[in-house]
């Protein structure tokens, strides 16, 4: 803007020769042109540096992701749905994700659940190395088969899995899951007061990334699609 | 959910001739559950109340044809644990204007004794007693949200 503007002399003064815009190009359609070529390259220039910055910068995970991930813990003692037991070498190759619940919990553990649901149907194809293992902490009411049949209900190819008492605290524990029996509620029955993060096993059987409580449906299927 | 909203408000406009605020002023704006997964007796009914009138109000109970017993029940988080009760009954009160709200994660009517699983599509008459104002009735909407 600055360049074409003529320069502010004294009308006594005697007529400049170079500095002026008007005299440097012979025609001045022609210096038009060639300003909107200069200002489209620079668009494009910044476009691609806006691209390729943004394809460095780290994506910002909506779960806490290990910095050195290391094998995650055994689930020895646990038994899947369908009576076999739990051998995380199984899932190599997918996205094992992890939550610790059980089926008597009406809020918070299908809220979760029907989350984690909604992921996989947005991710479309890409769900298909997305896997999802609900981990019973109420061995006493939940037998596999009504473990199956709640984990099923929210998408079929999701699994349930709960075991003795002792190995269930044992495995929780390495999870860095909290546990205890809750509220006594009216009509009979207890509830679970439980920690409610879903964790992400990778390919190689590492422990990943932990989602706090309380996920964000969009950011997860973004979180997925950069971890599978 | 903000359409449901938005129709429910409208539905209330065109049948306020028909009495739609008759009841004190306070109406259920909306109310959902999710379907049932099966071996469970109970659901969390999410029914949000507005009063909408002059005079201060408060919940005071609800049943329904379907649950031996529904309660206000509130889920928190310390911590990441996660942990269920009995609603405090500051979270009950209807102040003029005001709303009691409920979703997922926090303030819900338990339903306990559930007599008949509950399918996508399925409509629940829900009872809810209030303080200084008829009862209102909540149509409450079972659908995976
Ligand atoms: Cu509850």
């Amino acid at each position: 803007m600055t360049a074409t503007t003529p320069p502010t002399t004294p009308p006594t003064a005697p007529p400049t020769t170079g500095h002026d815009a008007r005299v440097g190009g012979r025609d001045p359609r022609r210096r038009v042109r060639r300003v909107g070529f200069v200002v489209a390259g620079l668009v494009v220039v910044a476009a691609i540096v806006w691209f390729g910055l943004g394809l460095l910068r780290p994506h910002p995970y909506s779960g806490t992701v290990m910095q050195a991930p290391t094998a995650a813990p055994s689930m020895e003692g646990l038994v899947r749905s369908d009576g076999t037991p739990v051998d995380l070498a199984d899932y190599r190759g997918d996205l094992l994700l992890v939550y610790f619940g059980y089926t008597s919990c009406p809020d918070v553990c299908p809220t979760t659940l029907a989350q984690v649901a909604a992921a996989r149907r947005q991710l479309g194809d890409d769900a298909e190395d997305v896997r999802l293992l609900l981990v019973s902490i109420d061995p006493a009411r939940d037998e596999l088969d009504r473990l199956g049949d709640y984990v099923r209900s929210f998408d079929p190819t999701f699994e349930g899995a709960t075991g003795e008492p002792e190995a269930v605290e044992r495995v929780a524990s390495q999870y860095g899951v909290f546990f205890a029996e809750g509220e006594a509620i009216e009509g009979g029955g207890y509830t679970m007061d439980h920690t409610s993060t879903l964790m992400g096993i990778d390919g190689d059987g590492h422990l990943r990334i932990v989602w706090p409580a309380l996920l964000d449906v969009d950011r997860l299927v973004a979180d997925l699609r950069e971890l599978s | 959910m903000r359409t449901r909203r938005r129709i429910g408000s409208v539905a209330c406009v065109a049948l306020l001739v028909a009495g739609c605020g008759a009841s004190g002023g306070v109406v259920v704006v909306d109310a959902w559950t999710r379907p049932t997964p099966p071996g469970v007796d109970s659901a969390a009914f999410y029914v949000t109340i507005e009063n909408r009138g002059a005079a201060p109000s408060r919940y005071l109970g609800a049943t329904s044809p379907v649950c031996a017993v529904v309660v206000p029940h509130l889920s928190t988080f310390d911590d990441d644990v996660a942990s269920m009760g009995d609603a405090p009954s500051a979270v009950l009160e209807l102040a003029a204007g005001g709303r009691i709200e409920m979703e997922p994660n926090g303030l819900h009517l338990m339903c306990l004794g559930l007599t008949a699983p509950l399918a996508e599509g399925d409509e629940i008459a829900v009872d809810v007693e209030l303080d200084g104002a008829d009862p209102v009735v909540a149509t409450v909407i079972v659908e995976q949200r």
